[in-house]
């Protein structure tokens, strides 16, 4: 071999690897540096920051009718007086607006420095706000929602561009004007130095007719610690007094026209739009005059967004070939399988699985594909940490083999929970207990025989108390059920995985469709609301009014004791509106046509026949119980 | 037994080539100016535009809508309320509202006086440079030659012009050294002799960011603007001075809806009548056409 060549390869081997160690390398992870501490810079609508806007100044929002309903009868002592919302944090469509100090860290992979995300953490947010820069997926539609989301990031040019989803229901103005779990949160950041612009879009199909786009300025802070958060939320009821939601009833709030007649501006500017954000508008509005005084708005509402429930109603029933089956991660050992008609929820491990419902039948072969995946997939448990004499036995004493079934428990008897029973039952995959093959309570296994099911299908072991806790620890867990009595039936359960720390609510509660509370089988609007302060009762926030307890609802994502605490608020709000109609002598169908839950109906009332459902059940029940006290 | 690396003589050539090529491809991903060509003259302002500003575009007013969408009454200062700012015990002064202003600057606000300048010919004070980016105004943006862009406000009629200097050196690698040589910043010269206007002299550069490796292309227009007439940032008299350095950097996005969007942010310098800078940002919508362009004359109200 030529003594060149061997040369030639060294210098050139040497060459390549002193380039590829160049710093240029490391730059491609992010073209401009976000890292650092951040401080506001605030000089537009300074009173929005502190002390807060005006009630009914919507304006530069392009808000529809159902968004101006729930934020005119919103009531700013709702927040203080609830426990669960004290501690809320703002969301990204808002917090750039706060006047809060920023901490922008790089996250990177130990491995080879690649930048992974950058962790934005402010003072009054539950902790670091990760934008994932990895181009990993968006989460499961089923994923719990976050008040800060779930973000990805890209830079384009020398902006990064974050998409938040999964997030909470939160607002873009304090005074009540609310953005639905469904937004979007598009943000674009851009470093001129020493100045941070931060723009940020709101895009909201249930409460704005366009993106709302706003932006904010930050000025970097190398010396500034961002102070540490530690709100502690404080219930101030007497003892015995019952949770209640302050708000105002339509057309009474005394002060909507607060904002147009301190800013002196016409009231038609003040109720916001899309088309007052628009040059044209200003000549209109040069042509109106401001209110000469305050006084009580009875504002009408009329745009398409007050038709959401009534378009709904006449959607030709959706068939569904539940197509889209899937299993993901509650807690512990609890999983949730969703696209089967109503949420299952599954507790995996050494002892086999126990399904809690069975969704419907058409999609039993897709469920019980996802438990064997999942059941499959598992992992071995850890040996138990525990005192108890009985801690680490099981794993020995059952073998980690085929996943089997061995038993379902029904939180009711609707088809979408208990549809799969017989399916199941007659699955190779069915190894059950003796005597513990279908577990609900005694009302379910009554309206079920009432309703001809076959044998199979309905529940052989129940209960009539008010807890029924199984008869020893499955999966290394107590398994509890509650009954709540008249919620949406007369045989409503909770299931409670106590290690795990999850609860499955069937359809007490969902995370974005109304209670289907069925009156003629023991429903009621009251049963409901107690129900659900149980059910908060029974959870615990990990931090800031979120995470902890996990709460698998009958249909929509898992959920924590916030959102069933926003949901809980709802049904509050809607059975005072209609308590109070039925107590000025309305008819149903005259409460019916005053649409008493407009401004929730984006959110709740997408689906073919709920609203109407639900309308009709609260007024029945209360419209009895009515009667019954005046008899 | 004897191995055979190679016998080729190009192992070095094929090493270096592919350094060579390597290093090309990985130079910095940020350049400032980027109009440079190698070869051949420098790119014109026009050519090198790393985003596309030109079109007709609207204001979206959804920030301080009161001020902006209508004229305030005197002495509102962005709280609702007319307030000529608080004197703290220690003896600060707290500016009333939205403007970080001296003492003077409020003294200065109060003194407006809408007839006053009706009378001097004066109806444009609010669509100077500074104000007329704040109004519920269109734009339109063209190219006026390869290295200026105009810029009209149908709002007051009135025009501005972005010129372009010579493209600075962009930053770049030292594989030498092994630092990183940052770019040169652009030259912002104005031309000698020139008399304060409305809209003042802007003197303008692209910052070009991208385009290598797993980065989109882009950018910005920084635009720093000199030679002020005294104007209004609102239309109901808060003033600035004649002295005052308007800086602002225009980007463009495009949201899911596949609108487009011209975002900036506007940095007003004014020591006369500000204790720290001026900043801001605002946000104009692109329309599909003309329709709508609407020129109307300056007005005090």
């Amino acid at each position: 071999m030529k003594t060149t060549n061997r040369f030639g390869i060294t210098g050139g081997l040497l060459l390549l690897s002193a380039l590829v160690s160049q710093p240029a390398f490391a730059q491609e992870n992010s073209p401009v540096d976000l890292s650092g501490t951040w401080r506001w810079i605030r000089y537009e609508d300074v009173r929005e920051s502190q002390p807060g806007a005006y009630p009914g100044d919507y304006m530069g929002l392009p808000l529809n009718d159902a968004a101006r309903m729930r934020a005119d009868t919103y009531d700013e002592e709702w927040i203080s007086s609830s426990p669960l919302l004290q501690c809320r944090p703002r969301g990204p469509g808002y917090q750039a607006f706060a006047l809060d100090p920023m901490q922008i860290d790089k996250v990177e992979d130990p491995l080879n420095r690649r930048l992974v995300a950058y962790r934005v953490s402010y003072q009054k947010t539950p902790g670091g706000r990760m934008i994932w820069l990895d181009g990993r997926p968006q989460p499961s539609a089923y994923a719990q929602h976050s008040w800060e989301g779930f973000s990805t990031g890209k830079f384009k040019g020398d902006t990064l561009e974050i998409t938040a989803t999964h997030l909470k229901e939160s607002y873009v103005r304090r005074n009540g004007v609310a953005t639905s779990f469904r937004a979007t949160v598009i943000e674009q950041v851009s470093l001129d130095e020493p100045y941070l612009d931060w723009t940020f879009t709101v895009i909201d199909p249930d409460y704005l007719t366009e993106p709302l786009v706003r932006s904010a300025i930050y000025i970097r802070a190398p010396t500034l610690q961002v102070p540490t958060y530690p709100c502690q939320s404080v219930d101030d009821r007497a003892p015995g007094e019952k949770y209640r939601v302050p708000h105002y009833l339509p057309g009474e709030n005394p002060y909507l026209t607060e904002a147009a007649f301190k800013y002196k501006v016409p009231l038609e500017g003040v109720r916001g739009g899309a088309e007052t954000l628009y040059p044209d508008w200003h000549s209109i509005g040069m042509r109106l005059s401001p209110p000469s005084a305050q006084y009580t708005l009875k504002p009408t509402y009329k745009d398409e967004s007050t038709r959401i429930a009534e378009r709904a109603e006449v959607q030709p029933k959706h068939i569904s070939t539940y197509d889209n089956v899937e299993a993901l991660h509650v807690a512990g050992n609890v999983y949730l399988i969703g696209g089967a008609g109503g949420n299952i929820a599954v507790s995996v491990g050494g002892d086999g699985v126990i399904m809690v419902d069975s969704g419907v039948a058409a999609a039993s072969g897709k469920v019980l594909a996802a438990v064997h995946q999942v059941a499959h997939n598992l992992k071995p448990e850890e040996i138990s940490n525990s005192a108890s004499p009985y801690a680490g036995t099981w794993q020995a004493t059952h073998a980690f083999t085929e996943p089997v079934i061995r038993m379902i428990i029904n939180t009711n008897d609707n088809a979408e929970h208990v549809g799969g029973n017989a399916n199941v039952r007659k699955s190779a995959m069915f190894d059950p207990l003796r005597g513990f093959e279908i577990v609900a309570h005694e009302m379910v296994q009554n309206r079920m025989i009432a309703a001809k099911a076959p044998d199979i299908a309905v529940p052989n072991n129940t209960y009539f108390s008010e807890k029924y806790t199984l008869y020893r620890f499955l999966n290394n867990e107590a398994v509890q059920l509650f009954h709540l009595a008249n919620a949406t039936t007369d045989g409503d359960s909770v299931v409670v995985f106590r290690r795990s720390d999850v609860i499955v609510a069937g359809d007490v509660y969902n995370s974005d469709i109304y209670p289907p509370i069925d009156v003629d089988r023991g429903g009621s609007i009251d049963g409901e609301i107690e129900a659900l302060n149980k059910l908060v009762d029974m959870s615990v926030n990990e931090y800031m009014s979120e995470g902890g307890t996990m709460i698998v609802p009958g249909h929509g994502w898992i959920s924590d004791a916030g959102d069933v605490g926003y949901y809980r608020d709802m049904i509050m709000v809607i059975r005072d509106r209609i308590q109070n109609m039925i107590d000025r002598g309305m008819t149903m169908e005259q409460v019916r046509a005053a649409k008493p839950t407009m401004d929730y109906d984006p959110l709740y009332g997408r689906q073919p026949g709920v609203t109407n459902q639900f309308v009709e059940a609260v007024y029945r029940s209360l419209k009895e119980k009515t009667t019954k006290g005046n008899g | 037994m004897s191995h055979k690396i190679s016998t080729t003589p190009s192992a070095l050539w094929i090493a270096m080539t592919a350094s060579v090529l390597w290093l090309s491809a990985s130079s910095s991903i940020q350049a400032q100016g980027d109009g440079s060509r190698r070869g051949g003259p420098p790119l014109t302002a026009k050519a090198s535009a790393p985003i596309e500003l030109t079109g007709y575009w609207t204001a979206v007013i959804t920030e301080d809508w009161n001020l902006r969408m209508l004229t305030a009454p005197k002495g509102d200062f962005g709280t609702g309320e007319a307030s000529a700012g608080i004197k703290t015990p220690g003896g600060d002064f707290r500016p009333p509202g939205n403007i970080p202003y001296k003492p003077a600057g409020v003294e200065a606000a109060m003194a407006w006086n809408p007839e006053k300048d009706e009378a001097e010919g004066n109806r444009c004070k609010a669509y100077g440079a500074v104000g007329i980016m704040r109004l519920p105004t269109r734009l339109h943006i063209t190219w006026q030659d390869d290295n200026t862009l105009k810029m009209e406000a149908e709002l007051g009629m009135q025009t501005r012009l972005f010129h372009f200097g010579p493209p600075p050196r962009g930053g770049q690698m030292s594989f030498t050294s092994g630092l990183y040589i940052p770019p040169e910043p652009p030259k912002l010269e104005t031309p000698a002799g020139l008399e304060p206007t409305l809209q003042g002299y802007s003197v303008a550069s692209w910052t070009v960011v991208g385009g290598v490796g797993s980065f989109e292309r882009g950018g910005s227009l920084k635009v720093v603007t000199t030679h002020l007439k005294p104007g209004y940032y609102w239309k109901n008299g808060m003033p600035y001075t004649g002295n005052a350095v308007l800086t602002e950097h225009f980007r463009v996005m495009q949201l899911p809806d596949n609108s487009v969007w011209i975002r900036f942010t506007q940095m007003v310098e004014d020591p006369e009548y500000l204790t720290q800078p001026f900043l801001i940002n605002y946000l104009f919508k692109k329309l599909p056409n003309e329709s709508g362009w609407n020129p109307t004359p300056c007005s005090v109200k």
